[in-house]
């Protein structure tokens, strides 16, 4: 078998065998990214010598391009930040080194992590591995894709609203949200604070448990960060699940496509004849999870981004003054959606409106909270498909945000309760992959990813080619 | 509208994106206006999904980046400041 297509798992433990070595893995790998075609990284690290031990020894990562890498450009997809070089190492990147793990390169993405297809990308959208004409799904687009092409064996990308679940059905690979303060948040770029969320892409469960195990945890850089122990998941995960109940959110998943739906309703009878039991659940305000969201995410975002200002670091324009420098370095720094959502922010939080948009989204997020906590009680997982449709052809929602938007009508609900959730490849349906979502109780990952392995073991999703 | 979220946000919008930004902005204030619908009278608002207290570190000197490091981005320096033209009248 070739290198590109072992597991992450696998080339550690062939590295220690000795049956490969360190360097001929990034080779392998950086050979194949930088051949590829599908613009799915911005910067490819240099192999570096040195003494690597631990428990990812050896596995080249793939970095969403707005997790800090110490010495390497970290680019956002925007043009504001096209030349900034990370100071420091985030705290999932000090981690993942500290266990071996190496670093290929930075993936593309939306600008900002704003958009669910990959075209707001300053640096060009990337393509879908399975049909160039369509769309690798957003916002960590560029991370799914290097996957899903075996361009690198892992990768890492941010989860505000779906944008690692989302591109990981699109490219047809296993994609990670856990809850909401699992990972740190140290050296992650903040799109919108209490939403975003760092998450993992593979092509097996086991790799994504193995990273979690070693990513997650308490850092005191990030006060959100959760002091909850972490479990061994990918020891775990090799023991048998069990039986689970799963709840179907009919209101939900009703304005899906309708072969999603079909190739859905397949996946819900294996489930059954694996043994499981699916029961129909009701979440009474599910039209509202998408507006709700969106309100809250452009409001912190607007906030968050009034950092960039060409005074300390970033693309500066020139002008007469202080304030002419950083309308203008704004205005040609960043694209049109960073804008709207930023307009949209700054709309919603300025005085006479922050209640009536607000104000309200947060009292609705937390009517949202407890609707999907009380389902959580009586089942022991949310199952969905993963978004409303297969991956789209390039340009046929750019103009339109709220159809782009609706991309994310089924991942959204879990990063307004902080819910860990994740993508599994079901297939394809016209040579086109999609994905289902299973979505668990917060801080309970070791159970949704128990039963994400067993589904990829036994269920026939396994991605071993 | 537009003018007065402009200035709010610092950002000026080029004359070209200005007109299709607004309607943008208009839509999606429109669409999200559903919300209006639910009472949520007495709801507490939720800040963050799970809001433990927040930990003090001790209070003990730590170094982080260097001045090097804090300045290798920037445009423009002078000694131990950044450099940028004085605010003026718009």
């Amino acid at each position: 078998m070739e290198i590109v297509n072992l597991f992450g798992w696998e080339i550690k433990e062939k590295i220690e065998r000795g049956e490969v070595s360190e360097k001929e893995v990034f080779e392998a790998f950086y050979e194949r990214a930088s051949a590829s075609s599908l613009n799915s990284f911005i910067t490819l690290a240099e192999w570096k010598e040195e003494k690597r031990e631990g428990k990812l020894r050896g596995i080249p990562f793939g970095i969403k391009d707005n997790i800090l890498v110490r010495g390497m450009k970290n680019t956002c997809g925007s043009k504001i930040l096209h030349d900034f070089i990370a100071p420091y190492d985030a705290t999932c990147i000090e981690r993942l080194k500290k266990e071996g793990g190496v670093i290929l390169g930075k993936t593309n993405m939306d600008e900002f992590a704003m958009g669910s297809s990959n075209e707001y990308s300053a640096f060009g959208p990337v393509k879908n591995p399975f049909d160039p004409e369509r769309v690798p799904g957003g916002s960590s687009g560029g991370s799914a894709a290097a996957v899903a092409n075996l361009e690198v064996s892992i990768a890492l990308g941010s989860d505000t609203g779906g944008s690692v679940r989302q591109p990981a059905a699109f490219c047809g690979v296993f994609g990670l949200k856990p809850t909401y303060g699992r990972i740190s948040r140290y050296g992650l770029v903040a799109f919108a604070s209490s939403l975003d969320q760092i998450g993992i892409i593979a092509r097996t469960v086991k790799d994504i448990a193995l990273t979690l195990e070693v990513i997650a945890g308490y850092d005191p850089m990030d006060s959100t960060s959760s002091p909850e122990g972490v479990p061994p998941y990918s020891k775990i995960i090799e023991e048998p699940c069990g039986y689970r109940t799963l709840g179907v959110p009919e209101e939900l998943i009703s304005g899906c496509d309708e072969e999603i739906l079909n190739a859905f309703q397949r996946t819900l009878e294996i489930l059954q004849r694996l043994g499981h039991k699916i029961v129909r659940i009701n979440l009474p305000h599910a039209k509202y999870y998408l507006p709700t969201y969106e309100i809250i995410a452009m409001a912190e975002a607007s906030s968050n981004l009034a950092r960039y200002d060409g005074v300390r670091y970033g693309l500066r324009v020139e002008g007469e003054s202080a304030e002419e420098i950083i309308e203008k370095t704004r205005m040609r720094g960043f694209g049109p959606e960073v804008k709207r959502r930023i307009m949209v922010g700054t709309y919603v939080l300025s005085k006479g409106y922050r209640e009536e948009y607000y104000g309200k989204a947060q009292r609705v997020r937390t009517i949202i909270k407890e609707e999907l906590e009380e389902s959580l009680r009586e089942v022991d997982f949310i199952i969905t498909p993963t978004a409303p449709f297969l991956p789209f052809k390039l340009g046929e929602r750019k103009e339109d945000p709220i159809k782009m938007y609706l991309s994310d009508v089924f991942t959204v609900f879990a990063n307004l309760a902080g819910l860990p959730a994740i993508s599994i490849p079901g297939g394809r349906i016209n040579g086109l992959p999609w994905g289902f979502q299973v979505t668990g109780r917060a801080w309970d990952e070791e159970t949704l990813l128990s039963f994400a392995y067993h589904l990829e073991r036994e269920g026939g999703w396994s991605l071993r080619q | 509208m537009i003018e007065k979220l402009e200035k709010l946000a610092s950002l000026r919008l080029e004359e070209a994106e200005r007109k299709k930004i607004l309607k943008d902005v208009e839509e999606i204030l429109h669409w999200v206006e559903v919300l209006k619908e639910i009472d949520t009278e007495g709801v507490p608002p939720t800040t963050h999904p799970f809001l433990s207290s927040l930990p003090l570190r001790e209070d003990k000197p730590e170094t982080s980046l260097s001045d090097d490091e804090v300045f290798k981005n920037a445009k423009g320096k002078s000694g131990r400041f950044f450099k940028i033209r004085r605010p003026g009248w718009r």
